[in-house]
C-alpha cells in the first residue's frame, strides 16, 4: 500500500509527467501562467518607464514653452513700462503747460520779463527767463544734468522791504542765478530734455526773437522743448494780456456827500486794509 | 488570476498624453494670442491718446497765436506746425445783444479745426472762442 501511494505521488510530479510524455497537470499550468504574468508585468514596467528619446522630446517641448512664455512676459513688461513712461511724461508736460500759462498769463501790469545767459549758455541760446516785479520775481532755469540732458527748474525770490537799501527782486534773482548761488532753493519742473528754447513776439514786430531785454512785456511767449523720449518737439504758446497800471485812489471819491467817503481817513475793512469806494448807484 | 489587459491600457495612456499635449498647446496659443492682442490694443489706445493730446495742445497754441493779428471773418488754412496736423480757421461775426437789446459790435467767433490721419481714418477736433476786437 505504501509503495503504491508513493508511486502515484511520483507519477503526478511535473518532472515525471514531462519525462513520461504525459500532459501538464493543473498545478503545472498555474505555475506557468504565474511565470508568464510576471514576465508580462516586468515588460509593462519597462514600457511605463520613460525612454531617453521621450525625455529629450519632453525637455525640448518644455524649453520651447518656457522660452515662448518668457519672451511674451518680457514683451509685456517692457510695453507696460514704456506705456507708463509715456503717460508720466505726458502728465508732466500737461502740468508744465498749465503752470506756465497761469504764471505768465497772470503777471501784473508792472511786471517785466527778460532772458539771461549763464556763462556760455551751456549749449543754449538762453538759460531761462526771469519775470516779476521789483518786490517779487520768479526764474525758470535750464540746467545741464549729469547725463547730458537739461532739467527745467524754478526758483522764486521775494524782496524784504528795506528803505535804506532798496533792491530790485529781479536783479537779485538774476545775480544769484548767473552766479550759481548755492543758497537758492530750486524746485524741479521737468527733467531729461534734449533741448529747449524761449522765443518772444511783440505785435509791433514781425519776427520772433530769442533774447528779450526790453522793459516792456512781449505779447506772445513761445516755449518749445524736446523731451528725451519724444520724436517731435513740444511747443507751448502763451499770450500775455496787455495790462496798463492804474492808480486807484481811495477816499474823497464822488466829491462831497455824506457817508464814509466824505473827508477824514479812507474807509477800511476789519483787517485795516483800505476798501474800494462803493460803485455809483 | 487573470492578468490585466496590458496592451490596451498602455495604448490608451499614450493617446491621452498626446491629446493632453495638443490641448495644452492650443490653450497656450490662445492665451498668448489674447495677450498679444491686448498689448496691441493698449498700444493703439496710447498712440491715439498721444495724437489727441498733441492736437489739443496745437489747437490751444493756434488760438493763442490768433491774438497776434486782427481777426477778419472768413475761412482759411493755418500754416503747418510740422506735427502733421492740419488746422483750419473759421471766423464769423457774432450778433450778440446787450441788456438794451443793442447789437454788440466787433464780436467774433473763432473756430479752429484740427484734422489728422490715424489708422487710416480721419480724426477731427475743434475749439471755439469768442473774440472781442474793438
Amino acid at each position: 500500500m505504501n509503495t503504491r501511494m508513493s508511486r502515484e505521488r511520483t507519477q503526478r510530479s511535473p518532472g515525471n509527467d514531462l519525462k513520461n510524455g504525459v500532459p501538464f497537470s493543473t498545478a503545472a499550468l498555474c505555475s506557468l501562467r504565474s511565470f508568464a504574468a510576471k514576465k508580462l508585468l516586468a515588460r509593462r514596467r519597462q514600457i511605463h518607464s520613460f525612454t531617453l528619446l521621450e525625455m529629450m522630446i519632453t525637455l525640448a517641448i518644455f524649453i520651447l514653452l518656457v522660452a515662448a512664455i518668457f519672451g511674451i512676459m518680457m514683451a509685456v513688461f517692457q510695453s507696460t513700462a514704456s506705456l507708463q513712461d509715456n503717460q508720466n511724461r505726458r502728465d508732466q508736460i500737461e502740468a508744465l503747460n498749465g503752470f506756465l500759462k497761469k504764471q505768465l498769463g497772470e503777471m501784473s501790469a508792472t511786471a517785466t520779463i527778460g532772458t539771461y545767459q549763464r556763462g556760455n549758455g551751456e549749449g543754449l541760446v538762453q538759460n531761462g527767463i526771469i519775470f516779476g516785479t521789483t518786490n517779487s520775481a520768479m526764474v525758470i532755469d535750464a540746467k545741464v544734468q549729469p547725463n547730458g540732458y537739461y532739467a527745467l527748474r524754478l526758483a522764486a525770490f521775494t524782496n524784504v522791504v528795506d528803505q535804506d537799501q532798496p533792491q530790485d527782486a529781479r536783479q537779485v534773482l538774476q545775480q544769484a542765478v548767473t552766479g550759481d548761488d548755492s543758497t537758492l532753493a530750486w524746485t524741479s519742473l521737468i527733467g531729461d530734455l534734449k533741448t529747449l528754447d524761449w522765443t518772444f513776439l511783440d505785435f509791433n514786430a514781425t519776427q520772433w526773437v530769442e533774447l528779450w531785454t526790453s522793459p516792456s512785456k512781449p505779447n506772445l511767449v513761445q516755449f518749445s522743448m524736446q523731451p528725451a523720449g519724444e520724436l517731435q518737439p513740444v511747443t507751448m504758446d502763451f499770450w500775455l494780456p496787455p495790462l496798463v497800471a492804474t492808480v486807484i485812489t481811495t477816499g474823497g471819491v464822488g466829491g462831497g456827500g455824506a457817508g464814509e467817503g466824505a473827508g477824514g481817513p479812507p474807509p477800511t475793512n476789519r483787517a485795516g486794509v483800505p476798501r474800494f469806494p462803493p460803485p455809483p448807484p | 488570476m487573470n492578468p490585466p489587459p496590458i496592451h490596451l491600457h498602455s495604448r490608451a495612456r499614450r493617446g491621452m498624453v498626446l491629446f493632453e499635449v495638443l490641448v495644452a498647446l492650443f490653450i497656450f496659443t490662445m492665451v498668448a494670442f489674447a495677450l498679444v492682442m491686448a498689448l496691441n490694443s493698449s498700444f493703439d489706445a496710447a498712440t491715439d491718446r498721444n495724437e489727441i493730446d498733441a492736437a489739443g495742445r496745437g489747437l490751444e497754441n493756434q488760438m493763442v497765436l490768433l491774438h497776434a493779428a486782427r481777426v477778419q471773418p472768413g475761412d482759411n488754412d493755418l500754416p503747418d506746425d510740422g506735427s502733421g496736423i492740419l488746422y483750419h480757421l473759421t471766423i464769423v461775426q457774432e450778433q450778440l445783444q446787450d441788456q438794451n437789446l443793442q447789437i454788440v459790435p466787433n464780436m467774433y467767433s473763432a473756430t479752429i479745426t484740427a484734422t489728422w490721419k490715424s489708422h487710416g481714418q480721419t480724426e477731427e477736433r475743434d475749439i471755439s472762442q469768442l473774440i472781442y476786437q474793438p
